[in-house]
């Protein structure tokens, strides 16, 4: 009866290693597996102990029963050892995780520092582009005084020439010179032959009129002098006229610096406009935001992966309960065949599994323990995780 | 300037994920695999401003090394933030008294750390 109560209780044991290594939060599907074989191998063995302990025809029951715990021994160790491997290898996978999360930070790190040297020059180049926004402003007004003073200057030559152009008024004036010469003489000529007719009496009326020939001859002379002298100057004053024109024309130097002039605003107001445009610095910017959350995501994919500590903890914490169970059944079988049974000195599988709780230091563990034996132990916390004190 | 780190856990994947993390902040970070190689670094000259140590560990376990550091001429003032899987209330409570600033349980979310570190690091 002794043995088919410590059988009840390996059985227990076992559910309760079974539900620990299967209950893990994140916990990788190796362990899983590897868990699910360790239930059904212990399963196995259960059955096959019970049967033997069932079977009262058997005529060397102590000693099959004894043969096959001493067998459980390098079951366990196999199973303790397969444990440890998987721990082994999602370790290494742990590790590989984590330095590839470490290599795209590092990535990122190296972009987000080409975008803070581009940020660098950038900054520089807005500089620039400020300096060469007051340059041209600079420019541009000096330009703009230049060609209002060339174009006020080239407005008042005209004026003054055209005022010029006045003299033109005199050539009717010297046609009236000229005819009135004419009609003089006319009149000195009739008047000559009046003088001829009187005879004595006009002779000295005839010297008279000689004499007004003379003058309207000389008039007529002067007139022609200044009609050509007049004509010489008004011929001269178009010329200067047509230049001044030329010079004023929009297509002309005055007119070409306008356009200079308006080509430089023109880019004033492009480079302003980049200088005040913040779309590159909002490129900067979302680029570092945009690492900022790379970091963030990556800190968050390594605090998931402290799961395998978890699990490493509960496997180590399974691992010794297989090794005490392994004790626990070894001791059994020796006070079966080669030692006295010691009722009062063998450590019962009750009190074994009553003990475990004590080993625990999760939440977790408390909870498969309470799942599997229907038990409620330790202390319901309401504490968060992270406590500041 | 960068502030540094103690980082105290005989797990390897724990050491490294929480190292990666906390570099990716901007924090310079060291290592020791249980309380009594994090004391030697301490009393070589290293002084971090912020321990995170584990609580199970091999030779010397967290809380005797918190005991251990406040004892420590020029250690008092340094915060020392558990990160654990032990979730006992005494044991809290123990690290509470020997004057630890804060207690963590395993797994804790690498954004809240960060957040907790930044909350506890002076001039951080």
């Amino acid at each position: 009866m002794p043995f088919r109560s410590g059988l009840r209780f390996a059985a227990m044991l076992l559910t309760v290693i079974t539900m620990a290594l299967v209950s893990p939060k994140g916990g990788a599907v190796v362990i899983s597996l590897m868990a699910l074989s360790i239930s059904w191998i212990l399963t196995w063995i259960l059955q096959r102990l019970e049967k033997l302990a069932d079977n009262k025809s058997q005529r060397m029951p102590t000693a099959r029963v004894v043969n096959e715990v001493r067998e459980v021994s390098p079951y366990l160790d196999v199973l303790a050892q397969q444990l440890q491997g998987a721990l082994r290898d999602t370790e290494t996978g742990v590790k590989a995780l984590i330095e590839s999360l470490s290599s795209v930070h590092q990535v990122s790190d190296n972009q987000l520092d080409l975008i803070r040297s581009s940020e660098k020059d950038s900054l520089e180049l807005t500089q620039v582009f400020h300096e060469k926004i007051m340059v041209d402003q600079q420019l541009g007004s000096i330009l703009e005084m230049f060609v209002a003073k060339q174009e006020a200057d080239l407005a008042a030559n005209l004026e003054r020439i055209e005022r010029l152009q006045e003299v033109k008024a005199l050539e009717p004036l010297v046609e009236v010179i000229s005819s009135v010469a004419r009609q003089t003489n006319f009149l000195a000529i009739n008047a000559a032959v009046e003088a001829a007719h009187a005879g004595e009496s006009g002779r000295g009326f005839a010297v008279l009129v000689a004499e007004i020939r003379q003058l309207s001859t000389r008039t007529a002379q002067a007139a022609v002098s200044i009609g050509e002298k007049i004509k010489a100057a008004t011929e001269g004053i178009d010329r200067e006229l047509n230049a001044v024109r030329l010079a004023s024309d929009k297509t002309s130097t005055t007119g070409n610096m306008r356009k200079v002039l308006g080509d430089i605003t023109d880019m004033q107001q492009r480079f302003s406009s980049a200088y005040h445009s913040t779309r590159l610095m909002d490129i900067v910017e979302s680029v570092r935001n945009g690492h900022q959350k790379i970091i963030d995501g990556l800190s968050g994919a390594l605090g998931h992966v402290q799961f395998h500590d978890v699990l490493r903890q509960r496997v180590e914490q399974v691992q010794q309960s297989l090794h005490e169970l392994n004790g626990h059944m070894q001791t059994m079988a020796d006070q079966m065949v080669d030692k006295p049974w010691d009722a009062e000195g063998m450590v019962s599988l009750r009190a074994r599994l009553a003990d475990q709780v004590n080993s625990y230091v999760m939440q977790g563990q408390a909870e498969a323990y309470g799942q599997a034996t229907g038990a409620r132990v330790g202390e319901e916390t309401t504490r968060p995780n992270i406590e500041l004190f | 300037m960068a502030k540094t780190i103690l980082i105290v856990d005989d797990s390897a994947t724990m050491t490294m994920s929480v190292k990666s993390s906390l570099e990716m902040n901007g924090f310079i970070v060291q290592t020791a695999q249980d309380g009594l190689i994090a004391l030697t670094k301490l009393k070589a000259g290293l002084k971090p401003d912020l321990i995170i140590t584990d609580i199970n560990m091999p030779n010397m376990g967290g809380l005797e090394l918190i005991k251990q550091v406040k004892a420590l001429p020029g250690y008092r003032f340094v915060p020392i933030l558990t990160l654990t899987t032990e979730s006992d209330s005494s044991k809290r409570d123990e690290g509470k008294r020997l004057g630890a600033t804060g207690w963590l349980v395993k797994p804790v979310s690498g954004v809240d750390l960060v957040k907790v570190v930044k909350q506890v690091v002076p001039g951080c």
